[in-house]
């Protein structure tokens, strides 16, 4: 008797598989499953897109979160985080800058002005000290005060007692990046580990608060650690998890990194889809750069259901009325603000 | 022959809305910082000087040192200026979700 192997399964196989185990039934794809995904053709591209849209409907709704993003204090940080230009170990332009809370009100009534819910404070910080943390507190008084928007923060590691401070103030959201995939990590970052960074994200998880968690890619990492990443953020449950792709900025040691690919980018749109249908899977930074006009619509129609509206912290964004234009013409409604704390 | 940009402030002459010293001639690229005037002394020659920014810089020859500003230019669509355009000082720049400020200690503020 000849015994035959089983076929081996094709690219295109492994979109039947998740639209079984994704779109029916909610499960995630695992890691070699992403791999494969992130590597399918280019002719398999659009179908793999569609997937990560239909998963994204079926799990999250057809809202889209829009959200603002501000640097209270920019430049002058501490660590060496190999794509950042606000590392004060590199011969960045990007020159230390802090933000007075007036501008910062300003700016969260211009951001819920666009129908954005959610308005992130960030800094350039290993983690906040106490002078940080007092301006975050008022900050987030006067805030409140003046319009009604989510704010979440992004500064940096946290002891736990700051975890919960930010908690009591009613900070809504916490970001804190894994960036890229454990195998890589030290190859981007030498001054603080991994480790480090999922200690952060457990204790905000833990305190209530909702876990924004990211990822930059095109950093060099290959499609396995790719894959890897997606597949360490879906099992650390993050709400929501920013997409991010390198913007290679002047002076850092990424600065001639080359730009990712526009396919490679909407592949791992829909790989992330697949790996998490239920997280908040949202446009983040470098997305003009490698995806243009055009990718931003294929993104959102391939499984994103958030953004960030306008700029971002050093670099400049599409126009808010572009990104807002696009979503009423997608026929997709902005999600309305419901104040969860 | 000198290449001059004209600029309304100390960002760029793609930057919009600048209000500082009006009708300033641009001496320096708000991207790279590097000069955007044709210079013919030996020291400025450097086919391999990119001007802290790999992206953009190209040898002019001739005894002649130009950087070809245009990919700065379109940088300078998807960032805002990091260098005074008139006394190339590093800006002091914020970016807010609608818009952009962008200080020099000398020649004040241009925003877009």
């Amino acid at each position: 008797m000849t015994i035959q192997a089983d076929p081996p399964v094709t690219s295109y196989a492994i979109l039947e598989i998740a639209r079984k185990q994704v779109l029916e039934d909610g499960v995630g794809l695992t890691e070699s499953q992403l791999v494969e995904v992130l590597k399918l053709p280019d002719e398999a591209l659009p179908a793999a897109l569609q997937l990560a849209h239909e998963v994204r409907l079926r799990h999250c709704g057809e809202d889209v979160e829009v959200e603002g993003i501000i640097s209270i204090k920019t430049g002058g940080c501490p660590e060496d985080c190999h794509f950042c230009s606000q590392s004060g170990l590199f011969d960045s332009p990007v020159r230390g800058v802090w933000l007075d809370i007036p501008e910062l009100v300003k700016a969260a009534k211009e951001t819920a002005a666009t129908g954005a819910t959610e308005f992130c404070i960030v800094a350039a910080v290993r983690g906040p000290d106490i002078k940080l943390m007092n301006q975050i507190k008022f900050a987030i008084d006067r805030i409140n005060e003046a319009v009604d928007i989510n704010i979440a923060c992004s500064l940096g590691m946290l002891t736990q007692r700051q975890v919960d401070q930010l908690a009591e103030w009613g900070v809504h959201r916490y970001n804190h990046n894994l960036e890229t995939a454990r195998s890589y990590f030290s190859e981007v970052v030498t001054t603080h580990s991994y480790e480090e960074r999922l200690e952060t994200c457990n204790m905000v998880k833990e305190a209530g608060m909702e876990l924004c968690c990211g990822a930059l890619i095109g950093m060099g990492e290959s499609l396995e650690q790719r894959a890897e990443l997606a597949a360490q953020l879906a099992a650390l449950e993050p709400h929501e998890v920013p997409l991010n792709f390198l913007n290679p900025r002047p002076g850092t040691p990424l600065e001639n990194q080359e730009i990712m690919d526009g396919k490679d980018a909407l592949r791992a749109i829909a790989a992330f889809r697949l790996a998490m249908p239920r997280t908040v899977l949202r446009y983040a930074g470098g997305r003009e750069l490698t995806l243009g006009d055009l990718g931003t619509r294929e993104g959102l129609m391939g499984g994103i259901n958030a953004v960030i509206v306008g700029n971002y912290l050093t670099t400049l964004g599409r126009p808010a009325t572009a990104d807002l234009n696009l979503l009423v013409e997608l026929n997709m409604p902005i999600k309305e603000l419901q104040k969860s704390l | 022959m000198n290449t001059v940009f004209t600029d309304r402030g100390c960002g760029n002459s793609s930057t919009p809305g600048g209000r500082g010293e009006a009708a300033a001639v641009d001496a320096f690229c708000g991207h790279c910082g590097e000069s955007r005037q044709r210079i013919n002394t030996p020291e400025r020659i450097n086919t391999n000087d990119d001007g802290g920014s790999s992206r953009g810089a190209q040898p002019t020859g001739g005894g002649a040192s130009l950087k070809d500003h245009r990919r700065c230019e379109e940088f300078l669509a998807m960032e805002p200026p990091r260098y005074c355009s008139q006394c190339r000082r590093r800006l002091k720049v914020q970016v807010t979700p609608l818009g952009w400020t962008a200080e020099c200690s000398r020649h004040g503020l241009t925003e877009g």
